[in-house]
């Protein structure tokens, strides 16, 4: 009982099974075939229909084929008939060729010994017509050559006659030669003894005159021989450069001038009208104005445009000092008292320097441009005027600094000196006149002017002589005038080659030679 | 558990016939489709490869698997039974005839349920969990593994090329720890036009005698309502699952470890006997 369920389960299941077996064998059947179909349907395969049409087309491809193989066969035995016949003419060909070959071979042969004996039959010509050229040219050379023996010989014969005149002439140069030198020499010695006799004779003329005048001597000890009025000029210096705005004599023989060429050149005089120069002062980088000069102590000192004052020691012409202070140019500069210096400048500024101290000691402020100082007035050691750019002359005492007097004048004043004495001052102004002013009234005594006097500038110097006896000025038109101090008499008019003014003038300390620069270049002494 | 009757249960395959019914009717209706399908399997798993079918011939409109419904003598059919339980219920088992389905592309009626895969997936192993629970109280699928649930669902849907995958796994479903049996049988009885019926059935007797399969379906039938009384009256009905009727005398047990579908429920499809 326990197994009859179970075997009748299996045996049912079994039963079912077997029923279904022909149906699932026809269903698994169709299922493939509809894979089959599905998988020719995704390869798009031929059907039957284009079989038949394959092996239709299989068909006509195998007719062509044989018929092209009986195509080729035919083909074949024609190419095999054309090599033949192209081997054949190959051949003959170059049996062909063979011949022509040879036959080019003569013929080029045959040319060649014609080209040859063409050439040598022109070369045989061309030796002909040269041989006949050259006995041609011998011929002509040999007229030309006996023509030229023939004159050569005669020029021989000419030279030879040539030559012996030439020696001739020689002979005679020679003694020509040896004549004239004798005459020079004897000529030159001639000319020296008649020039050393005339020169003797002026100058003896000149000292007879001074000697009978009274004997004197100056302020400084130097022998006054008493003053001579120049006549003429001694000698014309010429300087490098530009103005000469200043000439000073330091002693009897030796003068200082100082201009545009920024140097002061100290030069020294002969008794027979030469000069030569001996030192030189540098230091400034624009022009000098004006000069002074210290005899005691040997002590030069120049004012420039640089706005500067220079001291220098003449013993060894070395730069002692610069005084600087000023700020603008300084017109004027004049030792003072013992150890001080005066100066004025544009910047309308009178400036004191203490020299050992080297530095300014006092300033003055009179308002107008400086145009020059005077100092060495006898009523007063530390009394010194200024002359200005308004016409006034200022009187300073130098321990104040107000002007102690001042006097009007009828123009700008371009120059002071004084005397000797220190008891007068004289005045130059641009109104063309010369005034000498008593320093102990202050009233003018003596007015020196002349016809054709100018003044030259605001800077022309004018000068007593040593002993005072002239006054003398240079004028605008290149003269200088000489004047009496006494009488104001014109005493004599100096008129150079060129007419450039006349900036300074220099007296010399014996009294015998004035000096005067001019606005070009040029320094004349006056005897 | 008795390899031999697992084995031709789950061989077992039934005849079927797909055939394309459009709205339109103005293209030539495409060829039937016919496939042997097996018992264990779902129309859920089979209808996309019939659709696949019906859409490779070059005209026509597609159709689409959310937009038709399948139809056999007049009625909706159920995409989530078994396919062995359509064919027991349509009563082809003595004719051997073909289960012919008909595809409809018009509006679904309300009682048709479409189902995808995924749906079956879910309802199938939901279907193991309730059998395991009436069993065992779900001890066993709360021991398995994920990879034990798909291996299941994977055997199914591959029948019938994975039985040794499907043995493995069926295995542990019905076996017990020791010395505990069933506490509930689970089963499933189909009566015609009704829906099928289920109560809660031990496998033995008050008094420790085995249950027969026979007197189950009757507790089943009685329990559930009185039209069966009349049955009882007659001849005693035929019990059809897997094609084959199922001998009365058949314990209750046995049928549970080899007659039941891979979703663990025994399908009884009762047949009435005309007199």
């Amino acid at each position: 009982m326990a197994d009859s369920y179970r075997k009748l389960i299996i045996e049912r299941l079994e039963d079912v099974k077997q029923r279904n077996k022909q149906t699932a064998t026809l269903y698994n059947n169709y299922s493939k075939l509809a894979e089959q179909l599905e998988k020719k349907h995704k390869y798009g395969t031929s059907s039957s229909n284009s079989s038949q049409l394959e092996t239709g087309e299989l068909a006509r491809v195998k007719e062509e084929m044989a018929e092209l193989y009986r195509s080729k066969c035919q083909n074949d035995q024609r190419l095999i008939d054309a090599n033949h016949r192209i081997a054949d003419f190959e051949k003959k060909s170059s049996a062909i060729i063979a011949e022509k070959i040879a036959l080019e071979a003569t013929a080029k042969s045959i040319c060649a010994k014609y080209a040859k004996t063409e050439v040598e039959l022109q070369r045989l010509k061309v030796d002909n017509d040269q041989l006949n050229d050259e006995r041609i040219a011998s011929n002509t050379t040999v007229t030309m050559l006996t023509k030229q023996i023939q004159d050569i010989e005669n020029d021989r014969i000419h030279f030879l006659n040539k030559i012996r005149e030439l020696n001739e002439q020689r002979v005679d140069f020679l003694n020509a030669e040896v004549a004239l030198e004798e005459k020079r020499r004897n000529s030159r010695i001639q000319d020296m003894i008649t020039s050393a006799v005339q020169d003797i004779t002026d100058k003896d003329t000149k000292l007879e005159e001074m000697l009978r005048a009274m004997p004197d001597t100056n302020s400084n000890g130097d022998l006054l021989l008493g003053d001579s009025v120049p006549s003429r000029a001694e000698f014309v210096l010429e300087c490098e450069e530009g103005e000469v705005n200043d000439v000073h004599w330091l002693d009897g023989e030796t003068f200082a001038t100082g201009g545009s060429d920024r140097n002061i050149k100290i030069w020294k005089v002969d008794g027979h009208g030469g000069y030569t120069r001996i030192g030189t002062l540098a230091g400034s980088n624009a022009a000098f104005t004006r000069i002074d000069y210290e005899r005691d102590r040997k002590h030069f000192i120049a004012s420039s445009n640089d706005k500067n004052v220079r001291i220098w020691n003449l013993d060894n012409s070395r730069l002692l000092s610069t005084l600087s202070g000023h700020s603008d140019q300084v017109t004027c500069v004049k030792f003072y008292q013992s150890h001080s210096a005066v100066s004025g400048s544009a910047d309308r500024v009178i400036k004191i320097w203490d020299i050992q101290n080297q530095r300014c000691s006092r300033s003055l402020f009179p308002a107008s441009k400086v145009l020059d100082v005077a100092t060495n007035m006898g009523a007063s050691p530390s009394l010194f005027a200024s002359g200005h750019f308004d016409k006034k002359l200022r009187f300073y005492d130098g321990r104040s600094t107000d002007p102690v007097r001042t006097v009007d004048m009828g123009g700008r004043i371009t120059s002071l000196d004084v005397t000797m004495s220190g008891c007068e001052l004289l005045v130059s102004t641009r109104d063309d006149t010369i005034s000498l002013i008593d320093l102990r009234t202050f009233q003018t005594v003596h007015c020196y002017s002349a016809e054709n006097y100018r003044t030259s500038s605001d800077l022309s110097r004018v000068v007593l002589s040593s002993g005072n006896e002239y006054v003398a000025a240079g004028s605008s038109n290149g003269s200088i005038f000489v004047w009496n101090r006494n009488s104001t008499k014109l005493e004599k008019q100096l008129c150079s080659n060129s007419e450039n003014a006349i900036f300074s003038l220099s007296w010399n300390p014996t009294g015998y030679g004035l000096l005067s620069s001019s606005k070009q270049k040029f320094v004349t002494l006056w005897k | 558990m008795d390899y031999e009757v697992c084995r031709k249960v789950w061989e077992s395959h039934v005849p079927c016939q797909f055939t394309l019914q459009s709205s339109g009717g103005t293209h030539g209706e495409p060829l039937p489709f016919y496939t042997m399908l097996p018992r264990f399997s779902y129309l859920a798993l089979a209808i996309q490869k019939v659709l696949s079918s019906f859409n490779r011939r070059d005209d026509g409109e597609k159709v689409h698997s959310d937009k038709m419904w399948l139809e056999h003598n007049g009625i909706p059919l159920k995409m989530y039974i078994p396919i062995g339980v359509i064919y027991d219920q349509a009563n082809l088992s003595e004719n051997d005839s073909i289960l012919e389905i008909i595809v409809r592309t018009s509006q679904p009626p309300p009682q048709f349920q479409m189902v995808d895969r995924d749906m079956m997936e879910a309802m199938f192993m939901q279907n193991i969990k309730e059998a395991d629970y009436l069993k065992t109280k779900a001890e066993i699928t709360k021991n398995m593994m994920k990879d034990e649930s798909a291996q299941l669902w994977r055997s199914v849907c591959n029948i019938p090329d994975n039985f040794d995958e499907f043995w493995t796994i069926v295995q542990k479903l019905m076996e017990t720890s020791e010395g505990n049996e069933f506490a509930h049988i689970p089963l499933r009885v189909y009566v015609k036009n009704q829906a099928f019926k289920q109560a809660l059935i031990t496998a033995k007797h008050p008094d420790g005698s085995l249950r027969t399969i026979g007197e189950a379906v009757s507790d089943v039938l009685s329990s559930s309502s009185s039209s069966s009384t009349d049955s009882q009256s007659e001849h005693p009905p035929r019990l059809i699952s897997h094609g084959i009727d199922i001998p009365h005398h058949t314990p209750l047990i046995f049928a549970a470890k080899n007659l039941s579908y891979p979703d663990n429920f025994i399908h009884v499809v009762l047949l009435l006997v005309v007199p």
